[in-house]
């Protein structure tokens, strides 16, 4: 395993800039997630990791190596692919075999680590089976092993779990997890799903538009968005984002005016002006006979553990609160939230994050 | 039965399209038929009556004699080897350029895949004659190189092959680029496997045409040992006295039809997804 850094990548596509002179450090045997919606340059960045890509601009270092000019196959990468791109006319076998034949390894070293993987994989029963005999878990794990087989540097995955169903991606999500403290291997993994990055990464890299927006634990991109974006993006449902008419500060918080609601928040007030949006994570705003924020019931989602309430605002503004397992609330009935100040967020005009102090 | 059992339910449509296929069929097959029952019926009785082919008896003789003469076995190596060798240099040729149009960028690419297209509006008969000029030039005419060389780059399967390797996705080459894999051994080991189905299609389709083909070979092969199968039987057919006989020649054709027989027997799923046009997907 080995640390990766990305220092002052530039890629362009033609005129096009994919990325924009972007650096990153990556630690040795840590699990990162580059999250971002479709085009915002997270597998280009990846592709050039891998050596698929070349870069325009900027330096990449894996382990101790500068390895921008290196082919893939010399790069120490081993990457999973969205389609799995297995090899469909050789066997499960083959296809793991396939890069440590390349490479001149012995074929009882192949065939010892071919086992290996096939045991931490359960793929014993599979190894004379071709792909197009697979079903597609069965395809994910054989991919997986011939990444595992290589016993490379670093594991690149893109989007590993798209084709997957619901059930066998979040099994699968589980079993990268497991196989991430097995092996103790730097791995970067890229997605859109914000639910896949939360919960197997040690570190997200969220990005837009070719630039990063946020590096942080889960956690800390959950509770603390660097900007807007970030916010809006990590959350199902969504953050809300209500617009603030005007502000005071009181005892060093700034409470905002949304509509004809004055609503206290945890942020400090100094250095805070000009248009103002106010953030609040739906389990923020609960429903609450004695709450500050009147509204109508427009759609009640019930999930089971939890339901979740889309109200619109006397101004026409939708927003997103919760209700317990039990709620009785119905389409048009008159609803009033309250907002936990403490798990608030107000976000500049430049879209800069600005957080309450203390943040559970 | 289990046609049978098939049909139950089939809409009216479609039987009476079935019908019409096993009529169309019946059709196709009535010559082949036709040449086969001739080919074993005494030549005597054929003059006196030539309706009787589609009575009793038959006789093999007519194959017999197909066996004393020597040159129908020459033209017939020499066919087999024509059209082998035609066939492999055409697939090496085709699965060459096709993958280099299909994977490799280099300058001015699209424009050379263009003009190399552009020879399928070219007919064959219209190069004859510097073909000719060109082979008498380096003396080469009553020579396997004379007979083998034309046509090896073939547009029809440079543009079937480079449309198959396009159809590969690019991420199972990624994946053995990564694999350590050099630029001919994603082409060997990877890319070359998977086309095929593209290059049975393409070889059973010039192995056929060569097989076939009269004009370059009734040009080029003067010396009745350099015929192939087709050049010598139109020699021994257009014989005026027809000496041997309309069975011996029919006995002749469906000698020579043969290798064709056995190669679509073997072959038949490439020949039928070729001429569906599934070949390309």
């Amino acid at each position: 395993m080995s640390r990766i850094d990305l220092v002052n990548i530039n890629k362009k596509f033609g005129s096009y800039e994919a990325i924009a002179d972007l650096s990153l450090a990556i630690d040795s045997g840590e699990f990162v997630v580059f999250l971002g919606p479709s085009g915002c340059g997270k597998t280009t960045l990846l592709r050039m990791i891998a050596g698929l890509e070349a870069v325009t601009a900027g330096e990449i270092h894996i382990g101790d190596r500068r390895v921008e000019h290196l082919p893939p196959g010399q790069r120490g990468v081993a990457m999973v692919f969205q389609s799995y791109a297995l090899y469909p006319h050789m066997t499960v076998a083959q296809n793991m075999a396939f890069g440590l034949r390349n490479i001149g390894t012995e074929k009882s070293v192949i065939e010892a680590k071919i086992a290996e993987a096939a045991r931490i994989l359960q793929l014993e029963t599979l190894l004379d089976r071709k792909p197009g005999q697979l079903s597609g878990g069965q395809r994910q794990r054989v991919a997986i092993g011939r990444a595992i087989v290589k016993s490379p540097e670093v594991f690149l995955f893109d989007e590993p779990l798209s084709n997957l169903d619901a059930m066998l991606r979040a099994r699968t999500r589980v079993e990268i997890a497991r196989l991430h403290q097995t092996l103790g291997a730097t791995m970067v993994f890229v997605t859109h799903d914000q639910i896949e990055a939360m919960t197997m990464a040690q570190k997200i890299v969220v990005m837009s538009n070719g630039k990063i927006e946020q590096v942080g634990a889960p956690l800390d991109i959950y509770r603390r968005p660097a900007t807007r974006f970030v916010a809006s993006f990590v959350g199902v449902p969504a953050m809300n984002f209500l617009d603030v008419s005007n502000t005071e500060a009181v005892r060093g918080k700034l409470h905002v005016r949304v509509g004809e609601t004055m609503i206290p928040t945890g942020v400090p007030a100094a250095g805070l002006s000009g248009p103002l949006t106010l953030g609040i994570r739906p389990e923020a705003l609960r429903v609450d006979a004695n709450g500050t924020i009147a509204a109508k019931v427009d759609v009640v989602e019930r999930l089971g553990d939890k339901t979740i309430i889309h109200a619109m605002l006397p101004g026409g503004q939708a927003v997103v609160g919760e209700d317990g397992d039990t709620s009785a609330l119905t389409f048009g009935d008159q609803v009033r939230f309250s907002v936990d100040s403490a798990r608030t967020h107000v976000f500049d005009a430049a879209g800069r994050g600005h957080h309450a102090e203390v943040a559970p | 039965m289990a046609t049978a059992g098939k049909t139950v339910g089939m809409p009216l449509g479609e039987r009476l399209a079935l019908i019409a296929v096993i009529l169309l069929a019946i059709l196709w097959l009535l010559p082949l038929v036709w040449v086969t029952g001739v080919s074993l019926k005494n030549n005597t009785e054929l003059v006196v009556n030539p309706g009787a082919v589609f009575s009793a008896p038959y006789t093999i003789q007519n194959y017999i004699d197909l066996t004393k003469t020597s040159a129908l076995g020459t033209w017939f190596r020499n066919s087999l080897i024509v059209s082998l060798s035609h066939t492999v240099l055409v697939l090496i040729v085709s699965c060459l350029a096709g993958y280099g149009f299909a994977r490799i960028e280099f300058p001015g690419r699209n424009a050379v895949f263009i003009f190399s297209l552009v020879g399928l509006a070219i007919p064959g008969q219209a190069i004859i004659v510097p073909l000719h000029s060109f082979f008498n030039a380096f003396d080469l005419h009553n020579t396997y190189a004379a007979l083998i060389i034309p046509g090896i780059a073939t547009p029809f399967g440079i543009f079937l092959m480079t449309a198959y390797f396009r159809a590969i996705p690019a991420e199972i080459e990624e994946a053995a680029r990564l694999d350590n894999a050099s630029r001919f051994k994603i082409f060997w080991a990877i890319a070359l496997p998977l086309a095929v189905p593209a290059m049975a299609t393409l070889g059973i389709f010039t192995f056929l045409g060569t097989w076939n083909d009269y004009l370059w070979p009734l040009i080029s092969a003067t010396r009745p040992e350099m015929y192939t199968l087709t050049v010598g039987l139109a020699a021994t057919q257009t014989n005026i006295d027809q000496s041997e006989g309309l069975g011996y020649l029919m006995a002749q054709s469906v000698f020579a039809g043969l290798p064709m027989l056995i190669l679509y027997i073997f072959f038949q799923k490439y020949v039928v997804r070729a001429v569906a046009g599934a070949a390309i997907r």
